[in-house]
């Protein structure tokens, strides 16, 4: 199945994968910066952070860089919504706060752009 | 893709004589592949990069045949056609750049001159490489 974000299906022009951040509590290790505990400290809830890497695709550059636009416009808001991955999962209240291109666009067959974008639950 | 004993092969205008051979391999300089979260299988594979290279071979039959240099740029071209007649004739007619000018002597072929060329397309787009029909 498609991925959508906030009900948008933005992504299905060209593959791509999530992968889930490190989960769990933040931990202040002893005798570092900011600590002279001589244990571990068991610090505030991690923010789940998910990032997306995947290939967008167009018949010319224009087609491309509009699909761009429309996902770099998301993450200037930036949006907050549900992310829905491949499997259907949902990640509810993702936002979208980063979004990378590839450092050339594609010509071949095919017109496509390389991407990664960073979308974290804020507390 | 090979030419067997090419007619009328020149370099930049010059003519290159008792050429034997003249071989064109395209290779994929970059190759995107990518997979997706559904499945195991290649979802997307394209090549946005690819080199277009022409190595000549000739017969080298007199002494100072050695004046083209890598670097050199210009126009190859050359003709062939099924049979020695003038039928079916093809002109294949390439922009490129010398990359390498080499010899071999050796007692069953003699004197061997082979000179590599990269294709250089005029836009980038458009193939480097122009076939086209100059006889009925």
């Amino acid at each position: 199945m498609g991925s959508t974000f906030d009900g948008l299906s933005l992504f299905d022009s060209g593959p791509h994968r999530f992968s889930l951040g490190r989960v769990g509590r933040y931990l202040r290790y002893p005798f570092t910066a900011g600590s002279f505990a001589s244990q571990i400290t068991v610090e505030t809830v991690r923010e789940v952070v998910i990032v997306q890497r995947g290939r967008l695709v167009g018949a010319t550059p224009g087609a491309v860089w509009a699909q761009w636009d429309a996902i770099r416009t998301l993450a200037e808001q930036p949006r907050t919504g549900p992310l829905v991955d491949h499997d259907g999962v949902v990640w509810t209240n993702m936002t979208m706060l980063e979004v990378r291109h590839a450092d050339r666009m594609d010509r071949g067959r095919a017109v496509s752009l390389g991407y990664e974008i960073t979308y974290i639950r804020l507390v | 893709m090979i030419w067997l004993n090419p007619r009328r092969v020149t370099f930049d205008g010059t003519e290159l004589g008792h050429v034997r051979t003249v071989v064109l391999d395209r290779k994929a300089e970059r190759v995107v592949v990518e997979w997706s979260d559904t499945g195991s299988h290649v979802a997307f594979a394209d090549v946005p990069e690819q080199r277009v290279t022409i190595a000549l071979t000739r017969t080298v039959v007199e002494e100072g045949a050695g004046e083209i240099r890598p670097g050199d740029a210009g126009m190859l071209s050359f003709r062939t056609s099924p049979s020695a007649s003038d039928a079916q004739v093809r002109e294949i007619e390439a922009g490129v750049v010398v990359t390498a000018v080499e010899h071999e002597v050796s007692a069953k072929t003699g004197a061997m001159q082979r000179i590599s060329f990269i294709a250089v397309s005029d836009d980038g787009e458009s193939d480097p490489v122009v076939e086209s029909v100059v006889g009925a």
